[in-house]
């Protein structure tokens, strides 16, 4: 069951600048279904609009282009009511665990708001048992030591632990979390995101795990899939496994390749990534086809105004015009 | 009709739970800070000796020219004005006079610039570019010379009046400046969730962003307090407004007009009121730059 | 047995407050070989940037070397850094020694154009001989670490990404032509391409300009390919020290163990990785004896009581810790 479809989303930003309005067009023909329950890892270089993709399917932004789907429905054309219905299914964990919460309210009242605001009829007492609740589904016990305590009170982790528990006390069919664990103490990192796998594994809620860090993927989605994506387009997608360990667009290489392996017998054997630029190019200046031509290996002047006609599937779709020209990977092999 | 006064209402209750919390936090933010709690103490006795001055120190309204200029002596410890009244007394009286200008202005001032800046700065758009064109006019209008032809007019006679009059030329700049904090408000995250999690714009507005806030309006109400009072003796001066003859403004005043400063022991009746006057801008500033220290890590001295 | 650069000899640094003194390292004593890329490798609090700050006198206040040196063997000359002064350090800071500060990038002035930026620094140590030597000497920076020298002279640090401005800061930290470099995370906040490529211009000015590297970060899987030898800092002490290979081969050290283990990784499966227990250690309260031990699982009796010395256990392997006294391996 689908819960969201995503077709050829496309967001644009207009500023006025000094030269009059500047345009950005930071999300192009974007494809992506997503399945009821599952939990998907959307991972990228900065810049590559992963982030915008999160808050337009949190709603916090609305897109120049395309159309998202909720349960079937296309949601530019609902009614107010569905609307207040998919913005309370879909939640959202922000980075900056810091800046996500009001630095002069408790623990406490950050919980009690949204609870309130959301179910009216409920009693005090209701509502504390959910706090409650939620605050030991993410492990923060004993509850009455957290609590009382401001924003600055708590470490990284807990903070990044208390925004769970405020999205969970909504009940949302979605959480879009982007970038959770980049600002937490690496010793912290790996149960933050046990616990988002978790969520999905006990409650059903399906996971969109949004980050640079490779290395973290599989940590979430397990069997789930991932998309990579480059200067605001989806340039592979499948299940994470096969993607990581056997990346077919020249990008996605490029990238496995760069991640570092704690080992340095492997590391030193991995071949070195070759590209024609090892810079991030403008995204203005981004060609109309292949958005990775001018730094592809294996690019020929057809693939500038190439684009693959959808990249919606359940198979592993890579948007690449000469495939059989880039050699497999296999992340796995080392040569010793 | 009923659901809007509802909602008010319940706006009203969240603002004054919210209010509630940050006085206790403003509390503890004052005791920590050497410079804050020092002003807080100047400025408390201000209020005290505003409140109950005039119990302690009676104020004997009677004239008599035998007594005047009087150099000060155990009976009077800082003289006599122009008319033989003891000098000591007369400011302690007045001081519940320039509290209840200073304070009645800075409420309205702080009242209407913080509804004002938060309005504008929240709704943006038209509403935010409409208030926009009137702080510009107002705070584009000649304060000085408006005062000067209206005092050829008009005279204030009453605290109330003179606070209005006061206040109407400083709201702007508060609100200009709320507006401003308001708007880097509304980009915080923990602002932007609050829409994805279903709470109301009233929430927003009272719950979340006025407690924020609270720091810098508080920290707005003591200067425009201390402002009032050096501009209300501007008005005194100009002969806009009508005073007691307790008055600090009003000792000055006379004295002046009485041509004081040519008889030295005369002096003391210009001197003591400044003095005062700059003892209360002292609580004042004190007060005010520590709260700032203590709510900017940054300035904060380690 | 290769050249020594830089000793720590028994260096302690305590931040020195009104009200308490908190020891940030502790009895540190470690030999920099000439030539290589030496990593330290700690998380916060572990003391690694406050030590290594000793060797630029720059540890920031109110930290002060309570005790030992840090000693900088120049060709026969050994200095102690710890005793410069005035005129001499300022003549050590940047030509011998230079550091890239983390997050640097955001040090450089937004109103001065790179060049502008370059010259001023040179022209503060007295480094400009004539203005044709120096643009020369900056196009051969900038050709190290691989920027257009044509774009970037002219450039303001806004217009240029967060991979172009850490390898500006590269190139500062060589203006003068130090022995020594040491880069303070040097690749957090940059993407994972970027960073791979900045590694590899600092393995080539390591293998060809002969420059002595020290990397400090909080992240022992990124220096597994580029580091020659790492120390593994804990709470201000080394828990172990060897060439990357062995350290990463033996983990000997709990707390390497411990980390090398927690570390993600795209070849690891769930199941294989395991977070270290408890929580980072709070250096106004330090636990007895080796401060790991609350965090250890092969904790005894004696690691509660006494801290383990620095012992070798083998050729260039230093190891703290009680499991290994006497050279008995007991892992």
């Amino acid at each position: 069951m689908k819960i969201l479809e995503i077709e050829k989303l496309n967001m644009t930003f207009s500023s006025r600048g000094l030269n009059g309005v500047e345009r950005v067009h930071v999300l192009r023909d974007v494809d992506l279904d997503i399945d009821e329950g599952e939990i998907l890892a959307i991972v990228g270089e900065s810049g590559c609009g992963k982030t915008t993709l999160g808050r337009l399917i949190t709603g916090l932004i609305s897109p120049t282009g395309g159309t998202i789907k909720f349960l079937g429905k296309d949601l530019s054309k609902t009614s107010n009511a569905e609307k207040k219905l998919y913005r309370k299914s879909v939640q959202f964990i922000q980075q900056d665990s810091y800046a996500a919460l009001n630095p002069v309210k408790t623990i406490y009242q950050s919980l009690y708001a949204p609870i309130k605001a959301n179910n009216k009829k409920l009693s005090r007492e209701e509502i504390d048992a959910m706090i409650g609740d939620n605050m030991e589904m993410v492990g923060l016990t004993p509850v009455e030591l957290y609590l009382n305590k401001y924003p600055h009170q708590l470490s990284g982790g807990q903070r990044q632990r208390v925004l769970i528990a405020r999205v969970l006390s909504l009940k949302p069919k979605i959480i879009v979390a982007d970038e959770p664990i980049s600002m937490i103490d690496v010793s912290l990192r790996l149960s933050i995101l046990k616990l988002l796998a978790s969520l999905n594994q006990k409650l059903n809620i399906t996971i969109v795990y949004i980050t640079h860090d490779l290395s973290t993927v599989k940590y979430v989605v397990g069997e789930g899939r991932m998309a990579v994506m480059y200067l605001g387009e989806i340039v592979e997608f499948g299940k994470a496994k096969d993607v990581i360990v056997h990346p077919k667009h020249p990008y996605t290489q490029a990238l496995i390749l760069s991640v570092p392996i704690p080992d340095p017998v492997i590391e030193r054997s991995k071949p070195e990534v070759r590209l024609k630029s090892m810079e991030i190019p403008d995204i203005r200046n981004r060609s109309d086809g292949c958005a990775f031509a001018d730094r592809c290996l294996y690019a020929d002047e057809e693939c500038k105004t190439w684009k693959l006609a959808n990249t919606n599937s359940d198979e592993h779709i890579v948007c690449c015009k000469n495939l059989r020209e880039v050699p497999s990977y296999d992340a796995g092999e080392t040569n010793e | 009709m009923k659901a809007a006064l509802k909602k008010f209402g319940k706006g009203l209750a969240t603002f004054f739970k919210g209010l509630g919390k940050s006085v206790a936090t403003f509390a503890s933010m004052i005791y920590g800070n050497k410079k804050a709690f020092a002003g807080a103490i100047i400025l408390m006795l201000f209020v005290f000796l505003a409140l109950f001055g005039r119990l302690i120190f009676p104020y004997d309204e009677t004239t008599s020219f035998s007594q005047m200029y009087q150099s000060p002596s155990a009976e009077h410890i800082l003289g006599t004005d122009g008319m033989g009244r003891d000098l000591f007394d007369m400011i302690i009286y007045g001081t519940r006079d320039v509290m209840s200008i200073a304070f009645m202005t800075a409420l309205m001032t702080v009242g209407l610039g913080a509804v004002v800046g938060i309005v504008a700065g929240y709704a943006g758009g038209w509403t935010d570019k409409v208030i926009g064109v009137v702080l510009n006019v107002v705070m584009s209008l000649p304060t000085f010379p408006i005062l000067l032809i209206m005092s050829m007019f008009i005279t204030i006679k009453d605290n109330f009046t003179l606070a209005v009059i006061l206040s109407i030329f400083s709201w702007p700049g508060l609100a200009r400046a709320v507006r401003a904090q308001i708007i880097s408000l509304k980009e915080r995250d923990f602002i932007q969730i609050c829409k994805v999690m279903g709470l109301s714009k009233a929430h927003i507005i009272f719950s979340e962003l006025l407690p924020n806030i609270m720091s810098f309006v508080a920290i707005n109400f003591i200067s425009s307090m201390k402002n009032a009072i050096t501009a209300s003796v501007g008005m005194m001066t100009l002969g806009l407004a009508l005073f007691e003859p307790t008055n600090w403004g009003g000792i000055i005043v006379n004295a002046r007009n009485s041509g004081a400063f040519a008889i030295p022991a005369a002096r003391l009746s210009i001197i003591a009121p400044i003095v005062t006057i700059m003892l209360f801008q002292i609580g004042a500033i004190l007060f005010s730059n520590g709260l700032d220290e203590a709510f900017n890590p940054r300035l904060r001295k380690n | 047995m290769n050249d020594i650069l830089v000793s720590f000899d028994n260096v302690t640094i305590d931040y020195v407050m009104k009200k308490q003194s908190l020891r940030a390292v502790r009895d540190f004593s470690l030999d920099i070989e000439k030539g290589k890329i030496t990593a330290f490798v700690g998380e916060s609090g572990s003391g690694k940037t406050t030590v290594v700050s000793a060797l630029l006198q720059a540890i920031s206040s109110p930290g002060k070397l309570t005790q030992g040196n840090v000693y900088f063997f120049d060709g026969d000359n050994k200095i102690d850094v710890s005793a410069l002064k005035n005129e001499q350090l300022r003549k050590f800071r940047w030509s011998k020694v230079s550091m890239v500060f983390q997050a640097s990038q955001s040090t450089l002035n937004p109103l001065m154009t790179i060049y502008d930026q370059f010259y001023e620094t040179a022209y503060y140590h007295d480094a400009i001989a004539s203005k044709e030597k120096f643009d020369e000497r900056l196009n051969y920076l900038f050709d190290l670490v691989k920027l257009d020298a044509k774009r970037v002279f002219k450039a303001y640090p806004h217009q240029m990404s967060g991979g172009m401005k850490q390898r500006v800061m590269i190139a500062f930290a060589l203006l003068l032509n130090p022995d020594l470099i040491i880069l303070d995370e040097p690749t957090t906040a940059l993407d994972v391409i970027t960073q791979k490529y900045i590694f590899n211009q600092l393995t080539d000015i390591n293998k060809n300009l002969g420059k002595t590297l020290i990397l400090l970060t909080h992240d022992i899987g990124i220096v597994a390919k580029v580091a020659d030898n790492i120390a593994v800092m804990y709470a201000g002490s080394v828990m172990e020290y060897a060439d990357a290979y062995t350290l990463f081969k033996e983990k000997k050290h709990p707390y390497t163990r411990g980390l090398i283990e927690a570390t993600p990784s795209i070849l690891k499966s769930p199941e294989e990785i395991q977070p270290i227990e408890g929580n980072p250690p709070d250096i106004r309260n330090l636990p007895s004896g080796c401060p790991f031990h609350p965090r250890c699982k092969y904790c005894m009796d004696i690691c509660t009581e006494q801290r383990p010395p620095l012992q070798k256990i083998g050729d260039e392997h230093y190891i703290s810790c009680h499991l290994y006294a006497n050279n008995t391996q007991k892992l």
